[in-house]
């Protein structure tokens, strides 16, 4: 009986998994990765900006509608001090560039890493993270819908008033 | 010696609760790793069964044998 207690309980930790998701307010770990011409680049560098960090793979479908969300957002709020940082996840480095002929991208690309991805808890891809200028997150969104691009452009714009 | 097989057994255990991650699902999406690989001859083939052996039932479309509805 106290085998099989032990037994059970061993089983139970070993199938029991932590799912803590990164929450809003605290801050985004800094982290550094490459670029897409595997050129160093910490998240850090970025304070004083608005960041929209994606992660996305070349097999995520909602991740071609996406880009060309990123794609205007770049565009309208680049200068206001935003910026799109698109975080790869492929396995194979060349799905990643068939993916970015066809669906080319304006913004900032970064190769992930699986640390990466435990790091900021992913749920799922596309998962985006708007973070303030102070490197806190302030908002997340899991999965890419057209009933979402109005909240996030309300969000970037909230965080964006603090620079104008 | 029981308590051995007991670790070993606990070992391949530990093995198969090992869960794939969202963002290590690319390879899974592959044509290759598709119960059928190919999706346009996997539909041919479906749409010839159905014709011919309508009358045996699994789908609700009567057809002449030809393959050709």
């Amino acid at each position: 009986m106290k085998n099989i207690r032990l037994l059970m309980a061993v089983l139970f930790c070993l199938t029991t998994q932590q799912v803590n998701a990164l929450d809003n307010g605290e801050i985004v770990p800094n982290l550094t990765l490459l670029d897409w011409n595997n050129t160093p680049v910490a998240i850090a560098d970025y304070k004083g900006k608005v960041l929209y960090i994606d992660f996305w793979a070349s097999w995520c479908i909602p991740c071609k509608k996406s880009f060309p969300f990123m794609n205007d957002l770049q565009a309208k709020y680049g200068k206001q001090g935003f910026q799109v940082l698109a975080i790869n996840m492929d396995e194979e480095k060349q799905d990643a560039e068939k993916f970015l002929k066809k669906y080319p991208a304006d913004f900032t690309i970064l190769q992930g890493n699986s640390d990466l991805a435990k790091a900021f808890k992913l749920t799922g891809l596309p998962m985006a993270f708007i973070v303030n200028q102070n490197g806190k997150l302030m908002a997340k969104h899991s999965g890419f819908n057209q009933n979402n691009k109005k909240k996030v452009i309300l969000q970037i714009e909230h965080l964006l008033v603090g620079n104008r | 010696m029981k308590k051995i097989l007991l670790v070993v057994c606990l070992g391949f255990l530990s093995g198969c609760v090992s869960t794939v991650e969202p963002w290590e699902r690319g390879r899974f999406t592959k044509n290759e790793m598709q119960l059928e690989p190919d999706q346009m001859g996997a539909a041919f083939k479906r749409h010839v069964y159905f014709s011919k052996e309508a009358s045996s039932g699994g789908t609700s479309t009567a057809g002449g044998g030809c393959g050709c509805n």
